[in-house]
């Protein structure tokens, strides 16, 4: 995916997405950070194709994504979002249902096939047991699965993940994040997500985006882009680095920058 | 599972039972064997006078009352809202308001006073989804430009049967939303216009669940949310406009039923939608037999029965609602 010459902006005076281009890593962990307001998610809309941009354009196999019809792109990009509401009652298996929509039709009943990667979705996400189970019944961190679950039965060689674990206690975050590494490893999904937490950002991706006020600052591999500098310049934190033989690098900030 | 069953048994069995009660009951009464072997086809003078007095009538309640549930669903699905229904938000005084409209000045046009009430809804309809729509609905919003819209169409309603009186100009006894004296024409109006928005309705649940999910994740999953939209609400204001045009305004009704649908059957519109004509069905067809025979001879229009449930219960969900929020 190419992204070329992007820029956004909501209210048409200030620019939330500023003449932004790169290139998404096919079968790669792509993680954007940055501060609040630098553009992350809207980036990450934009590729979804929630919001068209203002100028630019993002190229999905050689495609202008704004060209594709609505469902074959949704047969290309599934996204999670951090917030879902679901009606009461509801349980996990017709909502992961709900991921088949783009290969039905009004006339055109569910097929074998959607039965098959409906359960293929609820074993990668561990959930096959609550599958009769209503989503107010679950905790947080299981309920953040059955999206992706749904995300995984539209059955699209990308998912995109609007900071999934926002909401989550620790344990739930980790636990979503080596889901979502094994996602990758096992089947090759490109991942590209949106993290708030930047040791977890450079723990499970291959490749960091940092954004700050709607420009890409750096990208490339996490311990190539994160360093104590653009930590300053981005998050006015000042942070020590150290070097770790699992994560690669560890951040941990000690003070605001503008206090020293 | 075992509570929708029943659910769905229970009505059933009520809405026979009623059936019975309001064909036999009233000024001209008959028993439930003597009742059945006429409508097998038994020579019986009562049966006669049943048939076209009670049965148009019935049918007509039981349409009516399924239209208008079915439309109260479906509004609540576009709208997001449990508050949506077509009478609150003015969508049967739109309808109302448009057919008296035709039938006045271009009274050659009256064929297709259907057509013309289903305008009406639809510019009813229209305008309290844009007026309300500021970044989202707001349930409280959309019901204040509602009732804002209701009150304008009934009134211009009222202003206009004034002129006609003035006229002498007969009107319609239907716009004064009472169910007597009703002919076969209308219940074929009725069960044909009816049918069509009921079946529409029963093809498109799978659509009213999706509305149910946020916009954005609706929309990553390619469904095409505007078109659905308005289809579902043309649906619903097709529903409420054929029942508006034929048995008057009656509100509440699309609010009351759906929400005790839920409530027996769950969320899914595959079981709410058809619990929703049954028990819409039943509800109007017990009011109308109690306003009848209540007070004899006077009677007292099912519209009027239902205000006086609905408004409480409106006021309880708005209250519920609040505390929820």
């Amino acid at each position: 995916m190419i992204i070329d010459q992007i820029s956004m902006s909501y209210d048409g005076k200030r620019k939330h997405l500023d003449d932004v281009s790169t290139e998404l890593l096919k079968g790669k962990i792509t993680t954007i950070i940055g501060p609040n307001g630098s553009g992350k998610s809207t980036l990450l809309s934009v590729i979804s194709r929630n919001h068209m941009p203002k100028s630019g354009e993002v190229l999905l196999n050689g495609l202008n994504i704004a060209e594709f019809k609505a469902k074959d792109f949704a047969k290309q990009l599934a996204i999670v979002y951090q917030h879902n509401t679901s009606p009461d009652g509801l349980t996990v298996e017709k909502l992961v249902a709900f991921g088949r929509v783009p290969y039905q039709s009004f006339i055109k009943r569910p097929s074998e096939e959607d039965t098959q990667v409906i359960d293929w979705a609820l074993e990668s996400t561990n959930l096959l047991e609550k599958r009769e189970t209503a989503l107010t019944d679950l905790s947080g961190g299981e309920r953040q699965r059955v999206w992706i679950a749904m995300a995984l039965a539209q059955k699209t060689p990308i998912l995109c993940l609007d900071e999934p674990t926002t909401y989550l206690d620790m344990y739930y975050q980790l636990e979503l994040l080596d889901l979502v590494k094994r996602l990758n490893e096992e089947h090759g999904l490109t991942i590209v997500m949106v993290l708030h937490d930047m040791n977890q950002a450079i723990q499970y991706s291959d490749h960091i985006i940092l954004m700050q006020q709607g420009k890409i600052i750096a990208e490339g591999e996490p311990t190539e882009v994160i360093t104590t500098e653009r930590v300053r310049e981005v998050y006015n934190v000042e942070a020590k680095i150290y070097a770790d033989d699992e994560a690669g690098i560890v951040v941990v900030p000690m003070k605001t920058a503008t206090m020293s | 599972m075992k509570k929708r069953i029943t659910s769905f048994v229970v009505v059933i069995a009520l809405l026979l039972i009623t059936i019975f009660l309001s064909a036999t009951t009233g000024s001209v009464s008959m028993g439930l064997t003597e009742f059945i072997r006429a409508l097998f086809g038994e020579a019986n003078e009562d049966f006669v006078i049943i048939k076209d007095l009670r049965f148009p009538r019935i049918i007509i309640a039981i349409f009516a009352g399924a239209a208008l549930s079915v439309a109260g669903a479906l509004l609540q699905a576009v709208m997001r809202n449990p508050l949506a229904d077509a009478g609150v938000i003015g969508i049967s005084a739109g309808a109302g308001f448009m057919s008296m409209f035709i039938i006045t000045f271009v009274p050659t046009l009256f064929f297709f006073t259907p057509l013309f009430a289903f305008i009406g809804g639809a510019i009813a309809c229209f305008l309290v989804f844009s007026l309300s729509w500021k970044a989202g609905l707001e349930p409280m919003r959309l019901i204040l430009v509602g009732i804002a819209i209701s009150a304008v169409f009934t009134g211009l309603k009222e202003a206009f049967i004034m002129l006609c009186s003035y006229m002498s100009v007969t009107i319609d006894g239907s716009f004064t939303s009472t169910m007597t004296m009703k002919t076969w024409t209308e219940v074929e109006i009725m069960t044909v216009y009816g049918s069509i928005g009921l079946v529409l309705a029963l093809l498109l649940v799978k659509w009213c669940n999706l509305l149910a999910l946020d916009d954005k994740t609706v929309k990553s999953l390619g469904f095409p949310l505007m078109t659905a939209r308005i289809v579902i609400a043309a649906v619903a204001v097709l529903l409420s406009a054929i029942a508006t045009y034929v048995a008057g305004v009656i509100s509440f009704v699309g609010l009351l039923v759906p929400h005790i649908a839920r409530r027996l059957v769950g969320n899914d519109y595959k079981y709410v939608i058809p619990f929703s004509i049954l028990a819409g069905a039943l509800l109007i067809l017990v009011a109308d037999t109690l306003g009848r025979i209540l007070i004899p001879p006077q009677e007292i229009p099912a519209s009027t029965l239902m205000a006086i449930i609905g408004g409480p219960f409106l006021i309880f969900l708005l209250r519920r609602g609040d505390r929820k929020a």
